[in-house]
């Protein structure tokens, strides 16, 4: 209390004084005197009503105002210099607010705001000044305004037209607005020009000469419908339409940015999306799994394959650009989330939401609260990549290894007798006869295993390395003009013959090991190269002095590494460093060293197993027979360490020998309980992070923590992979993780960034990856401090075949080490009196810890659990969004996530759905969105995807800003058509049958020439063919003119999906992370196929409008430039496919005028007409006189060709 | 096929009038009567409906200051207070803590603070105006009155590729339009046979790649074409014939066959462009190698340039500033200049300055100052703007020993020729050279101002795209008045 009142004193009297000294009158000539004018000056022309744009909704022209504030709350608090943004953005010390924006005030106006500020911020009674025509926005009223808004109306096709054909309603909405606009329809078009329009729109690829000729052929009525059936079921038909929807979700294959780093798995998504298009994937489902194919309860499964299809839709949520090394994450994430609501709401709503991440949308009914409603749902979800289970294989697998586990580690009695025979006693009954286990030397003095001091195969860490006759790292053997060096072990050894040239034995050097206690009675290790003693050798330095050495054998064969032993029995005890020298220039002035091994044995076998060894595994295996147990388990046993408490079997050692059992039992509850009992208090003063609530995928963590509370991937088998995933939380502090793993990552996901793998720059760490704890529990730490206050989450994969187990995640100082709970439990077991209780004890204990299969497998079913293993196979993964915690997102105040405002409940866009919708109450809520777009009230997803098939179609949507139905986008040419075409779409969400519908239209059954009645109004009717009076003349886009080049040429390659086909680069593309170039034909596959690596575009399709992966591309444009034609002229690729064609038409039979023909038809699906013929004629004798060559050699029908592939007929659709 | 500088084309014919003229329709004899007029196709640009010829030139919004653009693109971000912004302190405050000296410091990217440190050169006052300049940059110093110094430029990102797609396209993402597309879409080409974009590629492609010079949502012809330093300066311009006759026949016989189509359908803008850009990219094969061929050029102009140091950079960057006059004589609109490579790194020196930082000035300076005298020489500074940036500065506190970190707070440019006062500077920092205080100017208000000479309105030069008007200045920039002569 008193501490509050004195601080709060002098402030008090501080305003008292100010009152006293300053009459009303003298403020407000202070104020008018020096506050207005600095204001009026400086802040005025953007916080005043007569500002042209007021802006962060702040006025700064009367004190309410000014008190009331703007977007980021009061701007002065009277009398309150602190809490006042005014003081604080004219201060300049915070980057993010800074007023005046073009530079700071001189110090004395700052100090005169200051000074008005505390004195509480005086001004005169006068009235608030009229603001001019600042409107609120009032989202009801720009919906009731435009028409995109409304629900699709029930239209009715207007009656038939009296023109022969015209009778299908999407024509007789046409023919009616052409009568309306005095505008007659077109001829149809010549069937030649009909089936390649057809076949092109639909596959991508001009039409063989077979199926134009069958088409000629076939007279029956329906024809045509045959064809565009037969085009429909192609394969070709999903690569097609799939690079439509890829344009719309800015698919890429990399991140771009600086280095261009990968995306992992976008070409899976590629690849779906091709297969969903083929299979007719009704578009509400598409536009299901795209939004939540990850929560969907029965998921669409591949039909052949058997896995999981629809969670793969997701994976384009995350086809985004991706930073390294942000240096503000927060504000990462929130471009990152704009690019995916950007996305989103164009792909399928056709709505610009992402214009009202700063304000309200300037034109359209969409609330900035609508687009952090939507950020909410990508806050809440997270990036995986989803592991897919083809045909259920894993899953099985998983359900056999269970009840196989389950079985072998039934038999108590196993672990018991492993115990037991590993104690080798002959108190315990039966099987073994005392003298048995006399005989069987094996318990009485265990033999110390070796060490493997060095084996030079990770470097030269713990070495101090002079010189540089040892470069900085081990040999891997045999250097640069040396003799066979053989002999040692593994991949890495000491080898001085380093030099260069002819002297290569000249450098010289000396590397020290660290220093060590001698504790075993021998050093073996291995010996080569050269004989000088004292200047090439190994030497043993007991506290530096060199007591032993060793140097090569200086006979034939001088290469190799040969044994050496040292009995260091006398030195016990002592500090001893081991000293490998080259001081020795020319004539075998080198040394070779490896495998230094500290051992109890005096011998040691070439693969380092000792007599001894050999001994003891006799003897386990005897008494794995004598106790029908498995070896391997005694084994364990016995070399468990008698003295790690943490080790499971600490207990055994402790209390097999006990004089008296009980007393010792008593004793080590008594120290564990403490134990537990600190463990626990240091968990509570962390905030720990609950196991059960974390989020599993995969199947190795199989349903859960175990009895003993601990996540186990390795549960089943370590071949299964699965990924646990915390809850979101604020970061506070670092993170520990008490885990036991093999070859498994952590990651810290802070605000959702995912890109340490790739670098770790700004994120040291957060993530550690190949983690091994070499059988150990550990606590591992996670964090940095400069991410306190962000949102995390914890991620640990296990994804190959190692493992990892988690006990414990603590957020906050590091926790003590818990007991070992096999130790704990068998401690305070009080029915532990002798070996008999004890074996059972732990037993129990073990199984019930979860480590019984350490000990107690089933010999014939770990047999069988190895063999199912080896046939589980790894999961398929897929780029995917998965469920994190549901979180709502605050409305980011003019964008800034730094100025945080309300929050703003998820839900689909105020406009569509109302203000009213059931708030979420699990996970992401995703799956209730996709249900909200699809409700029938929803006019946009039908709407939209028709008018998109309807733009492919005819190069222009009726609603021609395909991406945008907003106030900004061009209204429909044809409402009623368009509200008829969805309402039909919607009735079962068919593609095919809609693009079927068009196609067989009279319409687009239209010549490209007008009318002859027409032709003479159009310029002033109809000059952009909005009325659709004739069919548009349409170039190709880029992937079927690349396409048709292979098609046209016979290098076609129509194998489908698969990693893609690496571009083939000009030496013009550079930059970081310029991946390999690929063949200049791409492999002849189709142009879906080639990488998109978004800073290395193939430049062919670049040059024909291919669009920059960075947003909706629902309509690309179509420029018209030179450069074009310089493609068509020089590209190598043009070239040599004309060369690959025309070397066919030479080997063809028949007259010149024969092969014309046929190239005309492959290339443009017509005969070429007898001018066109004379014309070929006549160039290809010019060119085969002018080259001096045959008029049917290939050189000579390659011109053609080429020609032929430059023919704007050739990229232009009439 | 020589250009004359400062021939600008009379008042295209649109294509209507053209044809009105030739009455006939678009018979072979019109077409190649069009094919020969070099107008053709020039018309109103792209936003009036219809396909037009998208570089065709185009009216500014007022009368223009400059005509060309050179960009000096200094890639990495040179170190302000080593070259124009001088702060005696630092000198004062060297190896002391910055964190007690210059208070709280904004993250940098690579998040290891070292102490403050001075400048390792010297500066001088240069010219009339006293420019301050460092030793690093002997050439460009002697023209100080020629030069605008901004020192309060600021950038919104500390990291290259950001801030390389802010300074070059006004947004820090991927796929918005360069500034030099911006230009050609705003006042065409006077050039049909050259792209209106040139980007002269040094060595070093700047983090970001290519889509730095892209045309994002404008139309393609608009984006940068990047031209090597070899006789093959650009893909595709070399035709795969043994002979010009060879080609020639193709494209005669392609062209007759493409009229005689054109015949049979009716007249169609699309492809009678499309047919036209067959004979402008027959004539760019000639075009290009003639215009990287510098045999014709005077010994004493090479020398000017620096093509005879003995810095293998120095003369690659001369061959690049030499090459940037010549496109200006041919009327390309905006020719960017990327940096060398080979010179360990970019101007990214976050170790190692006085290496880095003295390779990558001896690259430059005396090309620069060669091209400056060279263009002011044949008058042609007077319509040329050149600007001088990298994307961001430097600390004025070491990261590590001997390396300064990304500075986006306050850094330095230079404006030269093309309406700009010289032998000023604009804006001031702290007194650290560390934040911009005074006059603080934005990428958008540099691009503003560089439309705003170029006759250009930057509030009015916008393309429709994603549901509203788009601007190389999005919703801000102002021009600077102060610095216009």
């Amino acid at each position: 209390m008193s501490g509050l009142l004195t601080r709060w004193i002098p402030a008090a009297v501080f305003l008292l004084l100010f009152s006293v000294v300053f009459s009303a009158e003298t403020e407000v000539e202070f104020f008018e005197k020096k506050v207005r004018p600095v204001l009026a000056a400086n802040c005025y022309k953007c916080h005043s009503v007569e500002s042209k744009k007021l802006k962060g909704d702040l006025l700064l022209d009367h004190i309410e105002s000014v008190k009331k504030g703007g977007d980021s709350g009061p701007a002065v608090v009277p009398g309150d210099l602190e809490k006042s943004l005014l003081i604080e953005t004219i201060r300049y010390k915070n980057i993010d607010m800074q007023m005046p924006p073009n530079g700071k005030l001189p110090d004395d106006e700052i100090a005169v705001l200051e000074k008005w500020v505390t004195m509480g911020a005086p001004w005169p009674d006068e009235p608030v000044p009229v603001a001019g025509n600042r409107e609120s926005f009032d989202w009801k009223a720009r919906k009731a305004a435009h028409w995109c808004w409304q629900p699709i109306t029930a239209a009715e096709p207007p009656a038939a037209s009296k023109d022969e054909g015209w009778d299908q309603p999407i024509d007789r909405f046409i023919r009616a607005k052409q009568s309306e606009k005095g505008l007659s329809p077109a001829a149809a078009a010549d069937p030649r020009t009909w089936i390649r329009r057809v076949t092109l729109d639909l596959t991508g690829l001009p039409p063989s000469v077979a199926d134009v000729d069958a088409f000629m052929d076939d007279n029956e009525e329906d024809a045509k419908e045959r064809v565009v059936d037969r085009l429909l079921a192609s394969p070709r038909f999903g690569e097609r339409w799939a690079r439509h929807w890829l344009d719309l979700v800015r698919y890429a294959e990399s991140c771009g940015h600086e280095f261009d780093y990968n995306l992992n798995g976008a070409h899976g998504y590629r690849d779906y999306v091709i297969r969903a298009f083929n299979a007719n994937v009704p578009y509400d489902d598409l536009l299901r799994e795209h939004v939540a194919g990850d929560l969907l309860e029965s998921p669409r499964r591949h039909p052949e394959e058997d896995f999981n299809e629809s969670v793969m839709g997701t994976g384009f949520w995350f086809l985004h650009e991706a930073v390294h090394a942000p240096t503000d994450v927060r504000k990462d994430e929130a471009e990152r989330m704009d690019n995916q609501i950007d996305v989103f709401s164009k792909t399928f709503l056709g709505l610009t939401v992402s214009c009202a991440r700063c304000h309200d949308h300037k034109f359209d009914a969409i609330p900035t609260s609508d687009y952090y409603a939507i950020a909410g749902y990508l806050q809440s979800s997270r990036m995986d990549q989803a592991m897919l289970d083809p045909g259920g294989r894993i899953a099985a697998a998983a359900a056999k290894l269970k009840t196989l586990r389950e079985r072998a580690q039934a038999p108590q009695e196993t672990i018991i007798n492993t115990l037991a025979a590993a104690h080798g006693v002959d108190s315990w009954k039966p099987p073994a006869k005392k003298e048995e286990v006399e005989e069987i030397d094996l318990l009485e003095k265990p033999a110390a295993a070796d060490i493997v001091f060095e084996d030079f195969e990770s470097g030269y860490d713990g070495w101090k390395v002079e010189g540089k006759a040892f470069r900085d790292r081990p040999s891997t053997g045999t250097e640069d003009r040396q003799q066979e060096v053989k002999g040692f072990f593994g991949k890495g050894l000491v080898n001085s013959y380093t030099g260069e040239g002819a002297s290569r034995d000249e450098p010289i050097g000396r590397m020290t090991s660290a220093a060590f206690t001698i504790e075993r009675d021998f050093v073996h290790l291995l010996v080569g190269g050269g004989y000088h003693e004292g200047t090439t050798c190994v030497n043993l330095l007991v506290e530096g002095k060199p007591v032993r050495t060793a140097v090569g054998r200086g006979e034939t064969d001088r290469e190799l590494l040969s044994s050496r032993s040292w009995n260091v029995e006398e030195f016990k005890g002592r500090k001893a460093q081991i000293e490998i020298v080259d001081q020795q220039k020319g004539h075998w002035g080198h040394i070779n060293a490896d495998h230094i091994v500290f051992s109890n044995t005096a011998d040691i076998k070439p693969d380092g197993a000792s007599p001894a060894d050999e001994k003891n595994r006799k003897a386990i295996e005897a008494l794995a027979a004598k106790f029908k147990v498995s070896s391997a388990a005694i084994s364990q046993v016995v070399d468990s360490p008698t003295n790690d408490k943490k080790h499971s079997l600490y207990v055994w050692h402790r209390l097999r020998n006990a004089k008296d059992l009980p007393a010792e039992r008593e004793r080590l509850a008594t120290e564990l309980t403490s134990q537990e009992m600190a463990f626990a208090a240091s968990l509570e003063k962390g905030l720990p992070i609950p196991l059960k609530q974390c989020l599993m995928s995969g199947e190795a963590f199989g349903e859960g923590p175990g009895a003993d509370g601990v996540m186990r991937s390795g549960r089943l088998s370590n071949k299964l992979q699965g990924v646990l995933r915390t809850p979101t939380f604020e970061l506070t502090g670092d993170v520990w993780c008490r885990v036991r793993a093999q070859k498994a990552e952590i990651r810290l996901i802070i605000d959702n960034y995912m890109m340490q793998p790739f670098n770790g720059l700004l994120f040291g760490g957060t993530r550690t990856h190949n983690l091994d704890t070499k059988g150990q529990w550990q606590w591992h730490k996670l964090g940095s401090s400069m991410y306190h206050g962000h949102r995390a989450y914890l991620e640990f994969n296990d994804r190959n075949d190692g493992f990892i187990e988690i006990s414990h995640i603590v957020h906050g100082a590091r926790p003590a080490e818990p007991p070992n709970p096999v130790s704990l439990a068998v401690a305070r077991d009080e029915s532990v009196t002798d070996a008999d209780s004890l074996f059972k004890s732990i037993a129990k204990a073990l199984k019930q810890t979860g480590h019984a299969a350490d000990l107690g497998n089933n010999p014939a079913i770990a047999e069988e659990i190895a063999k199912l293993e080896t046939s589980i196979p790894g999961p398929r993964t897929a780029l995917a969004m998965t469920d994190g915690t549901g979180e709502d997102e605050f409305v980011f105040i003019r964008g800034s996530h730094k100025n945080l405002g309300e929050v703003a409940p998820r839900r689909l866009l105020v406009a569509i759905a109302g203000e009213d919708q059931p708030s979420h109450q699990t996970g992401s809520g995703r799956l209730e969105l996709a249900e909200r777009m699809l409700d029938p009230s929803n006019p946009f997803p039908a709407r939209v995807m028709v008018n998109r098939l309807w733009h492919h179609l005819f190069g222009r949507g009726i609603v021609p800003t395909v991406d945008d139905f907003g106030e900004m986008g061009q209204p429909p040419s044809h409402p009623e058509l368009l509200d008829w075409l969805a309402n039909d779409f919607r009735r079962d969400w068919d593609i095919k049958r809609a693009l079927k519908q068009i196609t067989l239209s009279a319409t687009y059954a239209q010549s490209s020439a007008p009318s002859a009645v027409t032709a003479s109004g159009i310029d002033t009717k109809d000059p952009d063919n909005v009325y659709l009076h004739r069919m548009p003349i349409r170039r190709l886009q880029a992937e079927a003119i690349r396409d048709s080049v292979l098609a046209v040429s016979g290098r076609l390659d129509t194998r489908m999906y698969g990693g893609p086909v690496a571009v083939h680069l000009t030496s013009f593309q550079g930059g970081r992370g310029r991946p390999g170039s690929g063949p200049l034909d791409g492999s002849g596959r189709r142009s879906i196929y080639l990488s998109v690596r978004r800073n290395f575009m193939s430049s062919f399709l670049k040059t024909y409008d291919s669009p920059t992966p960075f947003s909706t591309m629902g309509r690309r444009s179509v420029s018209n430039v030179p450069a074009q034609a310089l493609v068509m002229m020089n590209d190598p690729f043009v070239v040599a496919e004309a060369k690959r064609w025309g070397a066919e038409v030479a080997k063809q039979e028949g007259e010149a005028d024969a092969k014309i023909s046929a190239i005309y038809q492959r290339a443009l699906a017509r005969e070429p007409s007898s001018v066109e013929l004379e014309k070929a004629s006549a160039f290809v004798a010019a060119q085969s006189e002018a080259l001096g060559k045959a008029p049917n050699s290939p050189e000579v029908w390659s011109d053609l060709c080429h020609v032929v592939f430059n023919l704007k007929e050739f990229i232009y659709l009439p | 096929m020589k250009h004359h500088c400062q021939t600008f084309q009379t008042r295209a014919l649109s294509r209507r009038e053209m044809l009105r003229k030739t009455s006939i329709g678009f018979g072979g004899v019109a077409l190649s009567a069009l094919l020969n007029d070099k107008a053709f196709g020039a018309a109103p640009g792209p936003t009036a409906a219809g396909p037009k010829n998208p570089l065709a030139p185009k009216q500014p919004h007022f009368t223009p200051r400059a005509k060309h653009v050179i960009f000096l693109y200094m890639d990495g971000g040179p170190s302000q207070v080593d070259f124009f912004d001088y702060k005696p302190l630092l000198e004062k405050y060297n190896g002391q803590d910055p964190r007690s000296v210059m208070g709280k410091l904004e993250p940098t990217q690579f998040n290891n603070i070292g102490k403050v440190l001075k400048s390792p050169w010297k500066f001088k006052q240069y010219g009339e105006s006293g420019l301050w300049v460092s030793d690093l940059f002997p050439h460009i110093a002697e023209l100080a009155d020629e030069l605008c110094v901004i020192k309060s430029m600021t950038s919104k990102f500390s990291e290259h590729t950001f801030a390389n797609y802010f300074l070059h396209t006004g947004s820090g993402f991927q796929g918005r339009p360069s500034m030099g597309a911006w230009m050609g879409y705003g006042l065409g080409s006077e050039n049909q046979n050259l792209p209106g974009f040139v980007v002269l590629n040094g060595g070093l492609t700047p983090p970001g790649g290519l889509d730095n010079f892209g045309s994002g949502f404008l139309p393609a012809a608009y984006q940068g074409s990047v031209f090597g330093t070899g006789s093959t300066p650009v893909a595709n311009i070399k035709r795969q014939e043994n002979s010009d006759e060879a080609q020639r026949r193709k494209l005669d016989l392609v062209r007759d066959l493409d009229v005689g189509q054109l015949k049979k359908i009716g007249s169609v803008d699309k492809l009678e462009s499309a047919i036209t850009n067959y004979e402008t990219a027959y004539r760019m094969q000639s075009e290009v190698p003639e215009l990287m061929d510098l045999d014709g050029e005077s010994e004493a102009t090479k020398k000017l340039y620096g093509l005879d140091a003995e810095f293998n950079n120095t003369k690659t960057f001369a061959r690049q500033c030499l090459i940037a006059r010549r496109l200006v004589e041919r009327g390309v609109r905006f020719i960017e200049l990327t940096c060398p490579g080979g010179n360990g790194d970019r101007w990214d020196q976050h170790g190692g300055l006085v290496e880095g930082h003295e390779k990558n000035a001896k690259s430059v300076d005396q090309p620069i100052a060669g091209l400056i005298r060279d263009l002011k020489a044949r008058g042609l500074l007077d319509d040329t703007l050149i600007l001088w940036s990298g994307e961001f500065g430097r600390t004025p506190f070491a990261q590590g020993g001997n390396g300064r970190d990304h500075n986006p707070w306050g850094f330095s440019n230079f404006l030269c020729g093309g309406g700009i006062k010289g032998g000023m500077t604009y804006g001031e920092t702290d007194e650290f050279g560390y934040k911009a205080i005074h006059n603080k100017v934005e990428m958008h208000d540099l691009h503003a101002t560089m439309l705003h000479l170029l006759g250009v309105d930057h509030t009015q030069s916008t393309y429709r795209f994603s549901g509203r008007d788009m601007r190389l200045t999005d919703v801000h920039g102002h021009v600077i008045h102060d610095i216009i002569a």
